[in-house]
């Protein structure tokens, strides 16, 4: 299937959260899966780092048969990189934001900057129409609440793809084995770029505190909050620590807050 | 002598009859991909037909006594058509023993054409019904033309009699050329020779699936002729007898797949035909009369629907029934591996969990270094390189479960209890791939098999203990053709031989809930240990209530073969029909040994008896020490 239109997705290193194994970026491999469903094989898929990236295996087994490498090296400028491989593509896809590095979910706006062209965020479904002689892209936009709004806008543009866009991504190893990777030549060099100093740490998982659910009347509250006493509880002080482990246990079983 | 001429020249005839079918079939079957067989398989037959095929066939004596009858007493009278019509003997003396042959016979066809008049669901109908009469009329034909004086037999009579034999040579001789029943018995006999797995036959409970070159031209099976040989043939031995649909925990719970129409499918496949002569139970929701194939056709959608593949729990209740000792499972995988692999179409929560285990080395996604987390306070050593020790503990995906969590304390418990020297396998452990591997993702299986492999290489340990059966089933059986290979006992077992020298000081299960024992189709059916669950709970003075489908027949919990993930709609759940089977032997407590079946009982609604592992149950009897 080749497309009238010319379009390409961008594909970044992802990084499993928990693990930190390479993988593909869920966000552009869902993207990447819109840009297939629009163009078929037509959808150029690129990268802007490195040619031996692990993760872009991943991206071949999600269907990229042949991925372009902008080579662009730590400290350099990957969005003009990109801005001058991707100046006449009429549709760039993108994921809302990458898993490592800065992850600000930046790059979007400013590839559309670069190119002076209009960007659109959070996209859950496109369409391409045709429209006279030029192509409009029609998009469901995701919004917080389980809102959608829907919008349309004349390539070129930019559409960086919500996670939960409704695709289903299939991975099959074969694909992985045979996909290839070709190396753009950049024509002009790029100059280096201020890049955030920091160091990375595992995110650390916020801790749920366990806490009854509050089932007394507004007045009682307020008693207890003002009146000491009325604050109720137990405090076990008798019997060995098994005893008192089951004191807190029956505690914690009677608020729900334990299941076993 | 023109009646014995006519039998000579019909003899010799049939014998054409059946080399030309013979050699058209062979063509079709060599389609398959080469596979490599030992020709002194044809010696075996005998031996394997007699002993492991009727070790099967036995189990239902009425049907098995009119085979050997029916069949018996045809081989029989062949053999002296041959010698005295065949070479032109012409001896009335042999001629009585066709008589007797034929005798035999008829009373074998007898009995099929009783079974065939109320035939139970499993069975095929179309051709197969008419079975009873044509061979009714080989042996009525024989009779005839042989137990008559030759001065009585008129014209009229012999030419009878030479009809009947006509009608009934024609089944015997032509089905194998195109596809009759009688097909059966030729393909039966060579499948035997040319089996699969021929180490069947010498006692070996094979079960391990086998390896797949990840390089080949096909990944995994996309068209029937992508099977080996001797898998085509080893369809074309079916004889519709449905004992695998019957067994079938699939099927029972309205899930599109019917091993038995599975397998009628993949022969359509390899003779290039469609099913709307298929006579039998079809798959529960879908119809006859839709499915067609060709030997280099993709098998999926047209031929088999993938709902039907992603259906099986891969419980092997089918390969144990199986008369003919065809291996579904090993078909289903193979098609399973070529969706997976090749067009990356798994439906369910599946692709999500083949993804965890690509990136974090767990079903869950989770955190590899918190595997062991349920054992922080039981003071537990992490092997390392360097320190021997006697027992690994190797926990599997169930460490992560805060119910499975559970049995795994209660097991650390008892080895404490016991003074075993053991170490857990800490982070370094990896899933072993057991579900990859029956989704059809030998890639990563492969992946994590060499891993686990390459940690417990570095390891100095005597045998590995595992209260998953499926963790067990990969390590002890899968594992060597990758190079592992190491001693590997289930919990049950352990503790069984704990019990016995008296090491562990058990007091009886002071419980009067009757209790019975649901064997996991991973430690039964492929690992062969029925027996040690059950000692374990003799020791602890408990009266087992077996359930009328336990031990090499039980029924599957549901949760083996990534059923669970691919979650294929049905009209009931297949847990819910075993907690009845528990239900109806008047149990109220189940003992389980899987971490699968656990959460698949547990996962019943409504009342329910109480699931509990043979390990919890060890456990608690220890507590009640004084
Ligand atoms: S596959 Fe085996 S058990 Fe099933 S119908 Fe055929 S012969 Fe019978
Ligand atoms: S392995 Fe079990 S679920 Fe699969 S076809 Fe056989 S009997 Fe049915």
């Amino acid at each position: 299937m080749s497309a009238p239109f010319s379009i390409a997705v961008l594909v970044s290193a992802g990084r499993h959260p928990v693990s930190g194994v390479p993988r593909a970026c869920r966000g552009d491999a869902v993207a990447m899966a819109i840009g297939h469903s629009l163009a078929g094989s037509a959808l150029r898929v690129l990268h802007a780092g490195t040619e031996d990236e692990p993760s872009l295996k991943d991206y071949m087994a999600y269907g990229a048969k042949n991925i372009e490498v902008v080579p662009v090296r730590e400290g350099d400028d990957a969005i003009a990189a990109l801005a001058s491989v991707l100046r006449g593509v009429d549709v760039i896809l993108t994921g809302c934001k990458a898993e490592q590095g800065a992850g600000s979910g930046l790059l979007p706006y400013l590839l559309a900057e670069a190119l002076s062209r209009p960007v659109i965020a959070n996209a859950l479904e496109v369409k391409i129409e045709r429209k006279d002689s030029s192509f409009d892209a029609r998009i469901r936009q995701f919004l917080p609440k389980g809102q959608r709004r829907q919008i349309a806008c004349a390539t070129p543009l930019v559409i960086a793809v919500h996670p939960f866009a409704p695709v289903s991504l299939k991975y099959a190893y074969a694909r992985q084995i045979s996909g290839q990777i070709e190396v753009i030549p950049l024509t002009n060099p790029t100059c280096g770029a201020p890049q955030p100093d920091w160091v990375l740490e595992k995110a650390a998982r916020t801790r749920v505190r366990l806490k009854a659910q509050e089932k007394k009347s507004g007045h009682a509250r307020l008693l207890s909050a003002i009146v000491s006493e009325v604050k109720g509880g137990v405090v076990a002080f008798e019997g060995t620590t098994v005893d008192k482990a089951q004191v807190v246990l029956n505690y914690l079983r009677e608020h729900r807050l334990v299941d076993f | 002598m023109p009646v014995a001429l006519a039998i000579t020249i019909l003899f010799w005839l049939s014998v054409a009859a059946l080399a030309v079918g013979l050699a058209r079939r062979a063509q079709l079957w060599r389609a398959g991909q080469p596979a490599p067989v030992a020709r002194s398989g044809l010696l075996a037959v005998p031996k394997r037909y007699f002993v492991d095929l009727h070790h099967v066939v036995a189990r239902d004596p009425f049907i098995a006594h009119a085979h050997v009858a029916t069949a018996g007493g045809a081989v029989l009278a062949l053999i002296v058509v041959a010698l005295n019509y065949g070479f032109g003997i012409y001896s009335e003396f042999l001629d009585w023993g066709i008589v007797l042959a034929a005798l035999v016979m008829l009373v074998g066809v007898f009995f099929v054409w009783q079974r065939r008049r109320h035939p139970p669901a499993r069975l095929s109908r179309g051709a197969w019904d008419r079975l009873p009469y044509t061979l009714a009329a080989f042996a009525i034909g024989l009779l005839i033309a042989n137990a008559l004086p030759t001065q009585i037999l008129s014209s009229a009579v012999a030419a009878i009699a030479l009809l009947f034999l006509l009608v009934g040579s024609a089944e015997l001789v032509l089905g194998i050329g195109v596809g009759a029943p009688m097909k059966h018995a030729v393909a039966g006999l060579l499948h035997l020779a040319f089996h699969p797995r021929p180490e069947r036959f010498s006692g070996v409970r094979s079960t391990a699936l086998k390896p797949l070159p990840l390089d080949g031209r096909e990944l995994g099976v996309n068209a029937p002729a992508d099977f080996h040989w001797n898998q085509l043939l080893s369809f074309d031995a079916c004889v519709q007898c449905g004992k695998c649909e019957q067994s079938c925990p699939a099927f029972a719970a309205g899930q599109p797949l019917n091993p038995k129409k599975l397998i009628q499918d993949l022969v359509c496949g390899l003779s290039g035909t469609g099913d709307t002569a298929y006579a039998g139970s079809p798959y529960p929701g879908i119809a006859i009369g839709t499915h067609a194939g060709a030997p280099d056709k993709a098998i999926v959608p047209q031929l088999i629907e993938p709902q039907t593949l992603w259906s099986c729990t891969t419980c092997r209740a089918c390969v144990e029934e199986c008369p003919m000792l065809i291996e579904h499972v090993d078909a289903i995988v193979g098609i399973r591996r070529n969706l997976n692999l090749a067009r990356g179409d798994v439906p369910g929560t599946a692709p999500d969990i083949l993804a965890n285990l690509r990136e974090t080395a767990t079903q869950g996604g989770s955190d590899n270094a918190a595997r062991y987390n349920w054992a922080i306070d039981l003071d537990v050593q992490t092997a390392v390189p360097g320190k021997p020790v006697d027992l690994l503990l190797f926990a599997g995906e169930g460490a992560f479960d805060m119910r499975y969590q559970r049995t795994l304390r209660s097991l650390v418990k008892i080895l404490k209890a016991a003074k075993v020297d053991f170490a857990v396998l800490g982070e370094s452990e990896c899933d072993t791939g057991d579900t990859a591997r029956r989704l059809g993702d030998e890639a990563t299986f492969q992946r994590l098999a060499k891993a686990n492999i390459a940690t417990l290489a570095g390891l100095d340990f005597k045998r590995i203990v595992t209260a998953d059966p499926h963790v067990l089933h990969s390590l002890r059986n899968e594992y060597p053709a990758f190079g592992g290979n190491y001693s590997v006992v289930h919990h049950t077992a352990l503790i069984d031989e704990l019990m016995t020298p008296g090491k562990l000081p058990v007091l009886e299960f002071r419980n009067s809930r009757a209790l019975t024992y649901h064997d996991p189709c991973y430690l039964g059916r492929y690992n062969g240990e029925f027996e040690a669950p059950r000692s374990v709970l003799r020791k602890l003075g408990v009266n087992v209530r077996e359930m009328d489908r336990s031990g090499p027949r039980a029924r599957c919990c549901g949760g083996g073969g990534g059923a669970p993930l691919t979650d294929i709609p049905g009209e009931r759940r297949i847990p819910d029909m075993r907690m009845g089977d528990v239900r109806g032997a008047g149990a109220e407590i189940v003992a389980v040994a899987c971490p699968q079946c656990t959460a698949m009982l547990e996962g019943v609604a409504g009342d329910r008896a109480e699931v509990l592992d043979i390990a919890e149950l060890v456990a608690s009897s220890l507590e009640a020490r004084p």
